[in-house]
């Protein structure tokens, strides 16, 4: 029976994806293909699916993730390094036969190591250390029956939503409470807007020793009145408890690895704040980058983008006077065009996901995932596939409906990308590459700058670049590294600058050497000016506006911390 | 036996409903998936959460259960395929929908999260939405059959299905369907874009099957609640009356399914503006076109 019972778990995967779906597609893994299901929640998944290496601020979500699953639980591991302290069930190469590999392991190690009468407890170390003590959980029907305490509770890697009732000693809503009289457990209090549920009010006139849900019966009316005074106040001038709520680093409608914690008032949003993996990697080791040291870290710094910032590597090292590598300026373009489509479509899923369009979501997956995998001649193939979707996106008045006056941006300077240019301002950096002039590369723009004519510009830039691709009349490989071998010279010194125009707008690298060696580094990413702009951008926004407002700005976590 | 029969169609119907949509959420189709699903689902640890109101968590997912089953059970599937064929069948129908409210906010409130909390209260919101879109059209109906009987509402629609002598009444109905289900576009309480599942978020091994099971019960007495109200029930030629009415009803579930796939999550100020100034209007104006219709003798 247990077997049985495992045997059909086996089948069954839900999977939990770190850093996120976006980036597995990124890398070309088809999930779905390979009879993955994804989780919302790690509460839902029994899989955690790593992809490619982990920064620490993701190894830490992934430990927490972990410890919030329900077992039976694996853990698959697609690349080389694991996070310390998770216990990997199985281990592949990072592709997509790497993955159904993988599975097909993981599938055996769930039958002989599914249940066990002996457990041992996983306890991340990011969750509350307190909180281990009181965790409470019941097994329905399994033979390793053993309370876990790390299960709902804490920081829960900032995805899920314990955490947040628990936080709120911080914010000052406590002042409200010394109307009551002398309470002197305030931090028990969990749930605040619930003001029956106070399990420790000692001093309350007429209410002692009342728990949980009896409620404040006889409580008049200039006592609410009371408990409310000192409430931090809506626009509206309602008093309400807010409550800090993190969303992230692994929300299903985020990009991966962005982290927001929003401060929540009923379901409206109060305040913003924004965390995203810093780029360590660019940090000089002693004595400087190599060259081929510093081009392995910058392509590696954005795994959504990896083509667009290795060209940027090669170019700001050109710069400096190295001889590189480098595509011809056709095959350049050729790259840059494909990334792009690759990325918008990537986008475009992340839209879907975020606004349950279930169709936009899978279909735009696939195309990513077909231009990612296909060579040229497959992308003029997928033209028509691409006319289709975006006659079926733009037609599409919900979509409208609903993206339509979100997220209004005003013209600034700081802007990049086709955030900028559906502001109305014409800013490419492509305009500046010879290559892109000899193909009479003209930067599309769009009026409006809201939710709607973002994704319209998207769409506009999406046939462009597939026009640009065809144009180049470059021979494109299939193969994995389209970028020639070797490695770049080691002979240059100076400072030297280089931008690339990445599908999320201009990214800037600077690099400093001296004796052949890169001493200083200094990366400026698309989206570290659009994170800045959150706060003012989403305040006083419904919740699922905000986070449909956050989507449409395209950020990549990736390196954008400051 | 007749509770035996309707059970098993019941069961089919929810095995049909959880394929397609495992169909739309992967992508690929596989006839096992539901199955292997539910047996994972009681396999694996069900944790409630650290300071939970543990009546409100435990009751709610039993409770929306309840609340599609006992709309299911006034539904017939043929004339003699009924389980309680109730004097106010229409109204109890209603009555039991009301309880979809009740558990979701329950499932919301109960795991003290934040996520399921903001998604209880939501549907909250859904639901003066979509409230009245369901007993207006009912209202109209029943004037027609003159009867809150279900039976004699199916065959009130001898002559023409309701879709067609009321098709205002039938969308109305079946938008404010997809609503009760908390389907999408309108899955703004479980939506995983926007609360990571909200109020399911919290829910682990057996209880989600409760809930999930629920929710799809609930599909499917929302579809036999259209066969039923609108597209002449067992009503048919050739088949057997029962085949019919399965047929409808699998048919209504399918096409709730997959509404959804092709649209996007509506806003929440949207579907109040929607639902209250233009909805309840045509819904007076159906009850008042179908009254004159009665009174003409149509």
């Amino acid at each position: 029976m247990g077997q049985w019972l495992l045997r059909a778990t086996a089948r069954d995967l839900c999977a939990l994806v770190i850093p996120g779906p976006d980036v597995a597609a990124a890398y070309g893994l088809e999930l779905g293909a390979a009879g993955l299901r994804l989780a919302a929640t790690p509460r839902h998944a029994n899989v955690l699916l790593i992809v490619g290496e982990l920064p620490a601020a993701l190894a830490d979500a992934a430990l927490v993730s972990y410890a919030q699953m329900m077992r039976p639980r694996g853990c698959l591991l697609l690349g080389e390094t694991a996070p310390a302290g998770l216990p990997i069930g199985a281990q592949a190469g990072l592709s997509q036969s790497g993955l159904l590999n993988g599975l097909g392991q993981l599938r055996a190690w769930f039958c002989r190591h599914g249940y066990q009468q002996q457990v041992e407890t996983f306890c991340a170390p990011l969750l509350m250390p307190d909180s281990a003590s009181d965790g409470e959980g019941d097994d329905a029907g399994e033979s390793d029956g053993r309370h876990q305490p790390d299960h709902g509770e804490g920081d829960n890697g900032r995805h899920g939503s314990h955490g947040s009732h628990g936080s709120h000693g911080s914010h000052g809503s406590h002042g409200s409470h010394g109307s009551h009289g002398s309470h002197e457990n305030h931090e028990n209090h969990e749930n605040h807007e619930n003001h029956e549920n106070h399990e420790g009010h000692e001093g309350h006139e007429g209410h002692e020793g009342h728990e949980g849900h009896e409620g404040h019966g006889g409580m008049s009316f200039m006592s609410m009145v009371n408990v409310t005074k000192d409430l931090p106040r809506s626009p509206d001038g309602l008093p309400m408890d807010w409550i800090e709520v993190p969303f992230g680093p692994l929300f299903p409608g985020l990009p991966g690895g962005l982290s927001l914690t929003l401060t929540l008032d009923g379901d409206s949003v109060a305040g913003v704040k924004a965390e995203t993996i810093p780029a360590a990697c660019l940090r000089p080791p002693e004595g400087g980058f190599a060259s081929g040291d510093l081009l392995r870290a910058v392509s590696a710094l954005d795994p959504l983008t990896p083509v667009s910032y290795r060209l940027l590597a090669l170019r700001a090292l050109a710069a400096l006077g190295a001889t590189v590598p480098m595509p011809s300026a056709r095959r350049c373009v050729a790259l840059l065009e494909r990334e792009r489509v690759a990325s918008h479509l990537g986008w475009l899923a992340l839209l879907g996901c975020q606004t349950g369009f279930g169709w936009l979501q899978q279909r735009a997956r696939q195309l990513q995932l077909a231009c990612l995998r296909g060579a040229a001649t497959d992308l003029r193939v997928l033209d028509k596939a691409l006319a289709r979707l975006e006659r079926q996106v733009r037609r599409n008045r919900l979509l409208r409906a609903r993206l339509s006056g979100l997220g209004v941006m005003a013209q600034q300077a700081s802007l990049r990308g086709p955030v900028a240019r559906a502001c109305a301002m014409p800013i490419d950096a492509r305009t500046q590459d010879p290559a892109y002039g000899e193909l009479a590369f003209e930067p599309l723009c769009r009026e409006g700058a809201d939710a709607w004519q973002r994704l319209c510009l998207r769409l506009d830039e999406l046939r462009q670049s597939v026009a640009l691709v065809a144009a180049t009349r470059s021979q494109e490989h299939s193969d994995a590294n389209p970028f020639p071998p070797g490695t770049p010279s080691e002979a240059y010194a100076g400072e030297a600058t280089a931008v690339v125009e990445t599908p999320r707008g201009e990214a800037r690298l600077h690099l400093t050497a001296s004796g052949g060696r890169v001493t200083a580094v200094k990366l400026q990413p698309p989206s570290r000016a659009l994170l800045g702009q959150l706060p003012h951008l989403l305040r006083q926004q419904e919740l699922g506006d905000a986070l449909t407002c956050v989507c449409s700005l395209d950020l990549s976590p990736w390196g954008s911390a400051s | 036996m007749n509770a035996v029969l309707l059970g098993l169609g019941l069961l089919a119907g929810i095995y049909a409903v959880a394929l397609l949509e495992d169909r739309l959420t992967r992508g690929s189709f596989a006839p096992a998936a539901p199955l292997l699903a539910g047996i994972a689902l009681l396999a694996r640890e069900s944790v409630v959460a650290r300071k939970p109101d543990r009546l409100l968590f435990e009751t709610a997912p039993v409770l929306l259960l309840s609340a599609g089953l006992l709309a299911a059970a006034v539904l017939p599937l043929s004339p003699t395929l009924v389980l309680v064929d109730l004097a106010s069948g229409a109204l109890f129908v209603n009555a039991a929908l009301a309880y979809v409210l009740v558990a979701l906010l329950m499932a919301g409130w109960g795991p003290d999260g934040a996520y399921a909390m903001v998604a209880g209260w939501r549907f909250l919101g859904q639901v003066i939405a979509y409230s009245m879109l369901i007993v207006m059209p009912i209202t109209a109906v029943a004037i027609r059959a003159e009867s809150l009987l279900t039976t004699v509402i199916v065959v009130s629609q001898e002559g023409w299905w309701n879709i067609f002598y009321q098709p205002l009444g039938f969308v109305l109905f079946y938008i404010a369907s997809l609503a009760v289900c908390f389907l999408p576009p309108f899955d703004r309480p479980i939506a995983a874009g926007e609360l990571a599942a909200g109020v399911e978020a919290e829910y682990t091994g057996a209880r989600l099957a409760v809930l999930r099971l629920g929710r799809m019960v609930l599909v499917v007495s929302l579809a036999a609640a259209t066969t039923v109200f609108y597209l002449g029930g067992w009503q048919g030629p050739w088949l057997p009356p029962w085949a019919w009415g399965a047929t409808k009803v699998l048919a209504v579930a399918a096409s709730m399914l997959l509404a959804g796939y092709y649209l996007p999550r509506l806003r929440e100020e949207q579907l109040l503006a929607w639902c209250w100034k233009l909805g309840i209007p045509l819904a007076l104006l159906n009850i008042f076109v179908v009254g004159v219709m009665v009174l003409a003798g149509l």
